[in-house]
């Protein structure tokens, strides 16, 4: 058990870092594409899932790039869905670039927060008040993320359908997942207070 | 909590000091230091019954319950 807990507690460190990298990755790239200014480089719209696919309106075959009368977004079919590049300096440019970056900080964040979880479970002591209020804290930020997540998918579809008029595109992606494991999370993190709390009166117990 | 545990006042009354009485019940100092300063959130039979034992009381001159 205790292997287990060394090896939970080693793979969401790395993860953690791994993430944390990508993050200040993708914040120098987003940052050199907005300086560059170069009209012809776009960035692929994709979700959580690396996924970027969209359903379209359009009836029009779609084989080569079509762009927004402003050239902020194009899209080209890739049968039977689309896929959509922006311009980094437009405003959906601007939103998806600080939107992405919030994700995957996010993302770091609730893997740091496992990080110490598992480096402050201690099978000799196994009940603290700090795993508890990690665990909660957890839970919530899965649950902001779902709920951050829900609005992103419409004021994307909003921004990115009032540059682009040839076509009205939906995003495929899944939700509701991070909102489940947040619920569960919750759930654990208070059957582990009431075990705490157990524990503490035992402890008191002479 | 309304109930006061008098044991300080029956140590003092059999002049006994709290780390004699932990090694005569074969307890922790710390944990009959819990019990004295009222922190205790529960007390066993087991211990009650060895202080009346060895303070010679009752569980009443131990537990006190005041509003």
């Amino acid at each position: 058990m205790k292997l287990i807990l060394t090896i939970f507690k080693w793979a969401t460190a790395i993860l953690c870092c791994f993430v944390v990298l990508v993050t200040v990755g993708m914040t120098v790239r987003y940052a050199s594409t907005l300086y560059e200014n170069n009209p012809d480089s776009y960035i692929t719209i994709q979700d959580d899932n690396m996924r970027h696919e969209f359903m379209g309106t359009a009836t029009d075959e779609a084989s080569s790039f079509i762009y927004s009368p402003d050239k902020a977004a194009r899209y080209k079919q890739n049968k039977p869905n689309y896929s959509v590049d922006i311009r980094p300096n437009s405003p959906v440019g601007y939103y998806y670039m600080v939107s992405t970056l919030i994700f995957v900080s996010l993302g770091a964040l609730i893997l740091g927060m496992f990080w110490q979880i598992f480096s402050q479970i201690s099978l000799d002591a196994p009940f603290n008040s700090r795993v508890v209020r990690l665990l909660h804290t957890a839970a919530y930020l899965y649950i902001i993320s779902e709920v951050l997540g829900f609005i992103h998918y419409f004021v994307l579809g909003k921004l990115l359908n009032n540059a682009m008029q040839q076509n009205t595109l939906h995003q495929i992606t899944e939700k509701g997942d991070n909102l489940i494991i947040g619920l569960i999370i919750l759930i654990i993190a208070v059957v582990y207070k009431r075990g705490l709390e157990i524990y503490e009166e035992h402890s008191l117990t002479v | 909590m309304p109930i006061i545990v008098n044991l300080d006042v029956m140590l003092a009354k059999r002049k006994m000091s709290l780390s004699e009485i932990a090694g005569k019940m074969d307890i922790t100092l710390s944990n009959i230091s819990i019990l004295k300063t009222g922190k205790a959130k529960a007390i066993r039979f087991s211990t009650l019954e060895k202080i009346c034992e060895i303070l010679d009381c009752q569980p009443a001159d131990i537990l006190e319950y005041k509003k």
